[in-house]
């Protein structure tokens, strides 16, 4: 034992040894407190201060004869469940009884133990305290079983299964666990992941269930009244570090406790964004809990480490693109590259050389095919480009963010590979119809079927109640007949097939959002941005251009990309909420009436 | 004048109908005084090329040969970067007034535009030899796979053909291709069927003239100086086939219809089949084989012939069947057996209809159907006169002279051009 410290007015006592227990998730410490404590059952509060963080809670605290401090205190041992905290911040233990605080200071020099050490020092001292509920309660915790590296799982009785399928690492420290669990007893009281120092308790009620018939099947005649829905995607925050293993904690409503390793964590990328989001069909509520829960915090931590690297590229000229070109067309390319030979083929007709071209390749696989392709299309169209050539696949709003970041225009053109023009001469209608309105902030295009329908005329919002009440963004009138109408028209916002908008303003709002992955939203979401900063968007109905849809080959779309999509629009809604939308078309007709009431006054 | 004709292939390196066609025309031009001409062919065999360089010159001084290099099918475009280099070089140094272009396979469609960049006055004339542009199924229009006609293509009509082929990419196939066919000053066709076709297809109807395909010069032969049998005669009708042993070819039909009129006891309707089956899926082939071996003497098969044969292979035959079950543009069979005076009995449809008018050169029957062949057959069998009003209208029929008809287009277009 310690030195006894002086007691001052302000202390009633002093903490020997602090150390924290992340099996036990909490602080264990020993020390003495004065002779005024009341020791009895009741849990006290208790404040651990760490210089400016606090750690509160509920207290178990035991009392235990101390020859050194018998005048004026007894020893005393703590367990105070709670997070963790650097232990050399330590100032002060209160504990807070019938409204009067016990402030217990850190004793010079205190000692810190480690987990396994306070567990044993406090076990020792415990045999002499008087016997209590509290006693018995410590006494099992201290003796509850830790993981010692192999699985217990089975030693539990009744009976509690759990497997694992795949653990993902969600960068930095989130683990998202898909498997399987039955309890065919309702035995499990909580199901906890341990990495290290960290712990995190697993969220049942909010985890995505998985239906599994198959498991549900191979246990069926051995328990009664089990579901199909036993298998779950599970997301856990903040737990995973390299180099510790990571296990299950399960502990059953009688205190028993065992473990499940988890063999492997699996690093993450645009495979495991695409294997979460597999096989799995949520709609109306379900979706929103999924997505706010699971999804969204696992897929959003997947894509941004994705992201993390800067994207390398290089560049290569064909021909002399203008220096100081009035719009720069940005298009991404994937797979398809015999749509920049057909779209440098139409645009040797329909475009000005006082544009230049960009083509950001986003498919390395093809890299010599579309280098050579390139090398043919400039000696039989003669219509200078560039091609940006991307080291990895990064997806839509990334490959844009390259070619903005290179492009040299007064405006820029987003456009997608399989959009080709109709009309010659559409381009700089655009640039006119921006030039002539300095609110203006987007431009978008008439696009149209391969039969003349329409394809795009703006974009509207629309709440789809069986996908959460989430705005989605439709385009009216898409597949009639188009009208006549070849003027200008403000709309909520346009597609990004066909983007056109001052690259100051582009610039300005960072390109692209690219935390909507592969290619949905990240258009509406820069049409509001521009919005946001008070400039509106308009389609120029006179600019025409072809923009075909593809027929998906195996009839449904496939479950990734539809989940996908709606991980998009989960992104997209906590970003643009209805209020917020509400209130930026409000904005906007206000300031439409202002406008029209001081030309009104102006006459 | 200056021409240049090209031609996706080249009569030395494979003898095609429209090779030999456009070689016949470089060759008459160049016998005119006032014309300079030069010829461009193609081939995608790499015998006659030379490193670094895409056109050659392996048969004579006026006469040049592009060896094919990387050409994308679907839409006929030519991604060689040789041939945009050698082909600028070309016009720039033979300096052409009038291009024509026979067909846009191998050249491909830019050279249109090429044309266009480098001799911006020059006028770019196509001849239209069959319906590739309209057609991906080699331009057939007939159904994939259960071989039916054809009326109608589109992105939707083409992708039921070939459902790996999205209706979008047909879309863009059709835009590339009209994209550059917007450079060409002059069409021409070979029938009015097939200028037709192109005109609902989208090519302007007055943007399209109809021209026949201009004849080799050959010396007349024994077979054309023989006459045709005197009435006296006539105791059998000796049917000719010419052509490709395939199934668009109407071979099936022929086959058939020869089986119905043996079931008859007719042994004097005699069926003598000319044509190459080299080519053909095995099965198709030993199918064929079989039939034919099955018959009497009713039916012979002679294997394929040189086209310089065929002449003489025409002077044993009364008339000449061209059954196919396809539209056939404008078919050179039916020129050769008008040549040498023997009438044509034909399907009803396309190309074939057109060059054979029913009653005169000839006498038409629905097409596919056997059975109103074997009558057709049978009929004429029984009656010398029609017989002989047909030979006569072979021979009174109007020949006018297609190559007189192209000096007269490019002419037009010069002088348009001076005028314009």
């Amino acid at each position: 034992m310690s030195m006894m410290p002086p007691a001052t007015q302000s202390t009633h006592g002093c903490i020997d040894f602090l150390s924290y227990s992340a099996s036990l998730d909490g602080w264990l410490a020993g020390g003495w407190i004065d002779l005024s404590w009341d020791d009895r059952d009741e849990p006290p509060a208790y404040i651990l201060e760490f210089g400016e963080t606090k750690v509160e809670g509920e207290a178990v605290v035991c009392v235990f004869p101390r020859p050194d401090v018998r005048k004026i205190g007894v020893g005393v041992l703590l367990f105070m469940p709670g997070v963790s905290q650097r232990a050399d911040a330590f100032q002060d233990a209160i504990l807070i009884r019938d409204g009067r605080r016990f402030r217990l200071t850190a004793s010079e020099p205190l000692d810190r133990p480690t987990e396994f050490e306070a567990i044993a020092r406090t076990k020792s001292l415990i045999s002499s305290a008087m016997r209590s509920s509290r006693r018995a309660h410590l006494l099992r915790l201290l003796n509850r079983p830790t993981f010692a590296g192999h699985d217990t799982l089975d030693t539990l009785q009744p009976p509690v299964f759990l497997e694992l399928d795949a653990a993902c690492l969600c960068p930095p420290a989130g683990l998202l666990l898909r498997g399987w669990f039955i309890d065919p007893f309702r035995s499990v009281a909580s199901i906890r992941i341990r990495c290290g120092a960290e712990s995190r308790l697993l969220d049942t009620d909010h985890w995505i269930r998985i239906p599994r018939a198959d498991v549900r099947q191979g246990f069926s005649k051995q328990f009664g009244g089990l579901i199909d829905e036993c298998g779950f995607l599970a997301f856990v925050g903040d737990v995973y570090s390299p180099g510790e293993t990571v296990y299950f904690e399960v502990q059953g409503r009688l205190g028993d406790v065992a473990f499940k390793r988890v063999a492997q964590v699996r690093s993450a990328g645009v495979d495991t964004i695409k294997e979460t989001l597999s096989n799995l069909e949520l709609r109306y509520d379900e979706l929103a809990r999924g997505y706010d829960h699971v999804l969204g915090p696992a897929v959003a931590a997947m894509n941004d480490f994705r992201l993390m690297e800067a994207v390398d590229y290089k560049e290569m000229t064909f021909g002399d693109s203008p220096a100081h070109p009035r719009c720069s067309i940005i298009v991404p390319l994937y797979g398809r590259i015999d749509f920049m030979e057909l779209q440098l083929a139409f645009f040797s007709r329909t475009l000005g050389r006082h544009h230049e071209i960009i083509y950001v390749l986003d498919d390395p696989t093809i890299l010599r095919a579309t280098e050579a392709l390139a090398t043919s299309c400039i000696a039989r169209f003669r219509l200078p480009f560039r091609l940006v050539t991307l080291a990895s696949n990064v997806g839509y709003a990334p490959a844009n963010n390259v070619g903005l970041k290179l492009a040299r225009g007064d405006y820029v053109c987003f456009l997608n590979s399989d959009v080709f023009p109709k009309t010659p001469g559409w381009l700089d209608s655009m640039v006119a119809v921006a030039d002539a309105r300095p609110e203006v902030g987007v431009v978008g295009a008439m696009l149209v079927f391969e039969d003349e329908t329409v394809q795009h005329e703006g974009v509207a919002f629309e709440v789809l109640p069986e996908f959460a009440g989430w705005n989605f963004s439709l385009h009216p009138r898409k597949g009639r007949y188009p009208s006549e109408d070849e003027s200008v028209q403000e709309v909520e916002a346009v597609t990004g097939a066909c983007l056109m908008m001052p690259m100051a303003l582009a610039r300005e709002v960072g390109g692209f959002d690219e935390g909507y992955v592969i290619g949905d939203f990240e258009d509406v979401d820069l049409c509001l941005k521009a919005r946001e900063r008070g400039r509106i968007c308009v389609v120029d109905r006179s600019a025409r251009l072809y923009h075909l849809e593809r027929q998906s080959q195996g009839g449904q779309q496939s479950s990734w990309r539809l989940n996908l999509t709606l991980y998009n629009a989960w992104r997209f809604q906590k970003r643009w909420p209805p209020a917020a939308l509400e209130q930026l078309a409000q904005g906007e007709s206000e300031g439409r009436a202002k406008k029209a009431e001081l030309a009104g006054a102006a006459e | 004048m200056r021409v240049l004709i090209t031609s996706h292939s080249h009569p030395r390196v494979q003898n095609g109908g429209s090779e030999v066609a456009s070689h016949a025309l470089f060759e008459r031009l160049r016998a005119c005084g006032d014309v300079e001409a030069w010829y461009l062919g193609c081939t995608r065999s790499t015998a006659f090329q030379r490193a670094g360089q895409s056109i050659t010159q392996p048969f004579s001084e006026r006469d040049y040969l592009y060896t094919v290099g990387e050409f994308e099918d679907f839409k006929f475009a030519n991604r060689d970067t040789g041939f945009a280099r050698d082909f600028r070089l070309l016009l720039r140094t033979l300096r052409p007034d009038i291009v024509h272009f026979h067909h846009y396979v191998n050249s491909g469609l830019e050279a249109f535009a090429c044309v266009r960049e480098q001799l911006p006055d020059a006028k770019i004339v196509l001849t239209l030899h069959e319906l590739l542009a309209i057609c991906h199924q080699q331009g057939q229009m007939v159904t994939r796979p259960d071989g039916n006609l054809c009326r109608r293509s589109g992105p939707i009509e083409c992708n039921r053909c070939f459902p790996e082929v999205q209706p979008s990419d047909f879309f863009l196939r059709t835009v590339y291709i009209r994209h550059f066919m917007g450079w060409v000053d002059r069409f021409v066709s070979p029938s009015h069927f097939l200028a037709q076709r192109y005109v609902e297809w989208g090519l302007p109807e007055h943007g399209i003239d109809v021209i026949e395909n201009v004849a080799r010069e050959t010396a007349k032969t024994s077979a054309m100086l023989r006459p045709p049998r005197s009435p006296g005669d006539l105791t059998t009708l000796r049917v000719g086939f010419f052509g490709q042993i395939s199934m668009l070819k109407g071979i099936e039909v022929v086959i058939e219809a020869a089986t119905l009129l043996e079931r008859e006891g007719r042994t004097d309707i005699l069926f003598s089949v000319h044509g190459d089956d080299s080519n053909q899926p095995a099965v198709f082939r030993s199918t064929f084989r079989t039939q034919v071996a099955a018959f009497g003497d009713n039916i012979v098969f002679r294997g394929a012939y040189e086209n310089s044969e065929v002449d003489a292979l025409m002077a044993d035959v009364d008339i000449v069947l061209v059954p196919s079950v396809w539209w056939e543009n404008s078919p050179v069979v039916i020129q050769e057996a008008l040549r040498n005076g023997r009438p044509v009995i034909c399907s009803d449809i396309g190309g074939m209809a057109e060059k054979v008018i029913s009653g005169q050169t000839g006498l038409h029957f629905p097409v596919g159907d056997a059975r109103a062949l074997a009558g057709v057959l049978k009929a004429l069998a029984a009656d010398p006169e029609l017989r002989q009003a047909l030979l006569r209208g072979v021979a009174e029929r109007r020949q006018d002279d297609a190559f007189d008809a192209h000096l007269q287009l490019y002419r037009g277009l010069l002088q348009a051009r001076e005028q314009g």
